[in-house]
């Protein structure tokens, strides 16, 4: 719960220091300029899963992303990912594999009525879906007078959904280039009730063994314009 | 106004780290034992009873074997008593001191069990559903089970013994 509120802050914190807004006075051709934004299509990867990796070794993921800007307001987007675990302690030994979609919508906080500037603050939401395979070659339940007991499940698929709370910087740091992160405030909505095999975790989701979970992406997009400026 | 390459990549490498930050989960051990309370069967009520020179030790049904001693000439009120998830079925020989020392009593508790996943961490354990208990009663007058399931971090009383005035 901590290490939510303290994401929180700091989520405040730079809304409030990245929201304010400019006070410059713009004619009518430059303030319609400004509100249709830079529309257009970006495409990009996600570097969070290599980061993942680092710290949570037996997960190990890919993620691509597609953004189409409506307006200076609007963004819709959505992520596709595979992910492979491969979990090996005293306790269990886990595999799966399995990909997931996100889609959803942003809308972009960030008001600089400066034309030029495509940077954005967002919010958003997101719907999740996963189908993974998985299965449990081993598990070992420690019994100290009886002594422990090793079993296995063998492999099985399981589609999961959930539902998810974005926000996000974006910015253009070359031209039509973007680097943007997000945190993600993820919810499950249901996961599929096959066996008795319950996903380690969920590829797009994270750690099934809370209903909620935090996410993070920090993606480098391409911005291919629909109009010129 | 931009926002500032330095001030994105400090605020993501900072959320990184709040995200990176897994709380540990504590694993709890002896989830599969059966908890019992020692109840005096004189008087028609439930009431606690405190036995003294207490000896309780598992036995073995298939290969007829006495399990090491697990309450070892002690006072006791309450027993934790762990059960054999690799069955069905889990026996215990139970004596007190004062009594002469052949006579002795068998409780087997029959039960289901049921996969529990708890996490990647602490891995799985068996919740279990006393289905049945069966007892001779030299020592012990009766047995009732109070809350037939024994759940992972759950610390509630099972059975209660009933034993002989």
């Amino acid at each position: 719960m901590l290490k939510y509120l303290l994401s929180l802050s700091v989520l405040l914190l730079s809304v409030g220091v990245l929201a304010q807004k400019a006070d410059i006075k713009l004619n009518g051709d430059e303030e319609k300029k400004v509100n249709k934004g830079n529309p257009g299509l970006a495409v990009g990867i996600d570097l969070a899963p290599f980061i993942t990796h680092l710290f949570a070794n037996e997960r190990f993921g890919v993620e691509v992303n597609a953004r189409y800007t409506i307006n200076s307001k609007w963004q819709l987007a959505a992520e596709v990912g595979y992910e492979n675990v491969d979990l090996d302690n005293k306790q269990m030994k886990y595999t799966s594999n399995g990909s997931f979609i996100r889609a959803g919508i942003d809308y972009n906080l960030f008001r600089v009525e400066e034309i030029g500037n495509n940077d954005n603050i967002l919010l958003g939401l997101r719907y999740g879906a996963a189908v993974q395979e998985h299965s449990c070659p081993r598990y070992t339940i420690s019994e100290d007078y009886w002594g422990d007991v090793s079993q296995s499940i063998g492999a099985s698929t399981v589609g999961s959904h959930w539902a998810e709370f974005v926000f996000g910087l974006r910015s253009e740091v070359l031209k039509n280039f973007y680097m943007g992160w997000s945190v993600r405030f993820r919810t499950i909505i249901n996961v599929g009730v096959n066996n008795e095999l319950e996903p380690y975790s969920i590829p797009g989701f994270g750690r099934r063994d809370r209903s909620t979970n935090m996410g993070f992406t920090y993606s480098l997009e391409y911005h291919i314009p629909f109009r010129k400026k | 106004m931009k926002i500032k390459p330095f001030g994105h990549v400090f605020l993501a490498a900072t959320i990184l780290l709040l995200v990176a930050c897994d709380e540990s989960s504590l694993c709890l051990s002896g989830q599969n034992a059966i908890q019992a309370g020692l109840y005096s069967g004189a008087s028609g009520e439930a009431k606690d009873t405190t036995l003294n020179g207490v000896y309780l030790w598992g036995y073995d049904e298939i290969n007829d074997a006495n399990l090491p001693l697990l309450i070892d000439s002690a006072r006791v009120q309450k027993m934790y008593m762990p059960t054999n998830i690799e069955r069905d079925t889990t026996s215990f020989v139970f004596r007190e001191q004062t009594i002469a020392s052949d006579i002795v009593d068998t409780i087997m508790f029959v039960y289901t069990r049921e996969l529990n996943y708890v996490s990647g961490d602490c891995g799985f354990t068996y919740n279990l559903h006393i289905d049945t208990v069966i007892h001779t009663i030299n020592i012990i007058d009766s047995v009732v089970v109070s809350y037939p399931s024994v759940l992972y971090n759950e610390n509630l009383e099972n059975v209660k013994i009933f034993i002989e005035p």
